[in-house]
């Protein structure tokens, strides 16, 4: 079973996405804060990162840098799932090694779901 | 688009006479045509050498014009960094108007789901919780850009009608105690039990109740206890919640009540919060005829306080 890590500071947001991924069979990880996700990192090895950019004690660019330097950690693809819509803070992401880029308000959950599939079930 | 009507602009940031750049400038061409006449009078009239009253005159004003020149360019810098926050409020608003809706927007999803199956009866209970908390967020930035935009025009009407505060403040206790238990936070009340009426606006007191009790649940980091007094003091009433939270650093503390304060030490904390709240408080219990304050140290903990007339 695939495992996914969803960081997140909205326990609302948490609770709705990992919801639904679990009824698409993967197994969901929750992290509500900068330093929490990058230990759960370490300590799970995800098979796939959704990362919130605006979250308490680390954000989200400080933990992309150090998980894409990381050599446990690089390879895990990261999503970036955040309400920051300027072109600056997606070119930054892209460079930092993020996947995709998606601005929550603007996808329904199971869009989302959709390219989650793609990453990590391409066959299908 | 029109240009910008800079006497409006000076007085919508509340700069003086002497501040606002057209006034100067018609100083200082007052100021011009009235020295050149003047020393092309005096000078031939009075003096056998013109050259060295003119001199001295024209030196006299020329520092003149650099002291006028730079109270120009502070009037200008002024107007243009009110203009500068003004944009940057509007765009942090609307940026944290937008966690509301996505938690709207997913959760409503998510229930579609989970009404199809009874046994996730307590799911739809949590997510229907969640749905209530963020309209409640959302409505209070929207209040809260409403009373700004009054309070900058000047507009802000209060409804005053009798409150009994201490009713008021155990319904507001029950609903924060969700949010508390959360928070891993205890939160108390201590009430005197002969709490006279006041009359002020009920909205609006509720407001800073609401942003005291919130405030010092948001910025305890850890386990901790929150207690909420209310009693008599004389032809006052005072209300007071005290933390054991992180406190506010001492040099920030003058900054506390201004528009768009954050501390530094919050940030890491909690993303969410304006800046606002307290300066909209503050306006409101004033407005009230009552006094506003606070006793805060850096990892120990704040106390934030408020009277109100008793109604007579």
């Amino acid at each position: 079973m695939k495992k996914i890590l969803f960081v997140e500071d909205e326990s609302a947001l948490q609770r709705a996405v990992s919801r639904v991924l679990t009824d698409e069979g993967y197994k969901m990880l929750s992290a509500m804060d900068g330093e929490a996700a990058i230990a759960m990192a370490h300590k799970e090895l995800p098979d796939l990162i959704l990362l919130d950019l605006i979250i308490p004690k680390k954000d989200g660019f400080a933990i992309l840098t150090e998980l894409k330097q990381d050599k446990e950690t690089m390879n895990i693809p990261v999503i970036i799932l955040t309400n920051l819509e300027g072109n600056a803070d997606v070119e930054r992401a892209l460079m930092l090694g993020a996947t995709t880029y998606l601005v929550k308000i603007n996808y329904q959950l199971q869009e989302i779901v959709e390219k989650i599939k793609n990453i990590l079930d391409p066959a299908k | 688009m029109k240009g910008i009507n800079i006497s409006a602009e000076c007085r919508s940031i509340g700069l003086g006479l002497w501040q606002c750049p057209p006034f100067l400038f018609l100083v200082m061409g007052f100021i011009t045509i009235t020295s050149m006449i003047g020393v092309s009078l005096l000078s031939s009239r009075y003096f056998q050498e013109p050259e060295v009253p003119t001199i001295i005159i024209v030196s006299f004003i020329a520092t003149l014009f650099l002291i006028i020149g730079n109270a120009i360019i502070n009037g200008f810098s002024k107007i243009a960094e009110a203009n500068r926050i003004k944009s940057q409020f509007v765009s942090i608003i609307s940026h944290q108007l937008r966690t509301p809706v996505s938690i709207f927007k997913w959760t409503l999803e998510s229930l579609q789901q989970t009404i199809k199956k009874p046994e996730l009866c307590d799911e739809t209970n949590s997510s229907i919780l969640n749905l209530q908390d963020a309209s409640q967020k959302m409505i209070h930035l929207v209040n809260t850009l409403l009373d700004v935009t009054r309070i900058e025009a000047g507009t802000l009407t209060l409804q005053s009608e009798d409150i009994s505060l201490s009713e008021t403040l155990k319904k507001l206790i029950n609903g924060f105690q969700r949010y508390a238990e959360m928070s891993h936070i205890a939160l108390a009340m201590e009430s005197d039990t002969d709490i006279p009426l006041v009359h002020v606006d009920r909205s609006r007191i509720i407001m800073v109740m609401q942003t005291f009790i919130d405030n010092a649940i948001r910025y305890s980091p850890h386990t901790g206890t929150v207690r909420v007094l209310l009693k008599k003091e004389g032809t006052f009433i005072r209300f007071s919640v005290s933390d054991t939270g992180v406190g506010i650093p001492s040099l920030q503390q003058k900054n506390i009540f201004h528009k768009f304060f954050r501390a530094s030490n919050i940030m890491q904390y909690q993303t969410e919060g304006t800046g606002i709240d307290l300066f909209i408080s503050k306006y409101i219990i004033e407005a009230c005829r009552g006094t506003i304050g606070f006793t805060s140290e850096e990892t120990k903990g704040s106390t934030f306080w408020f009277t109100l007339p008793i109604k007579k």
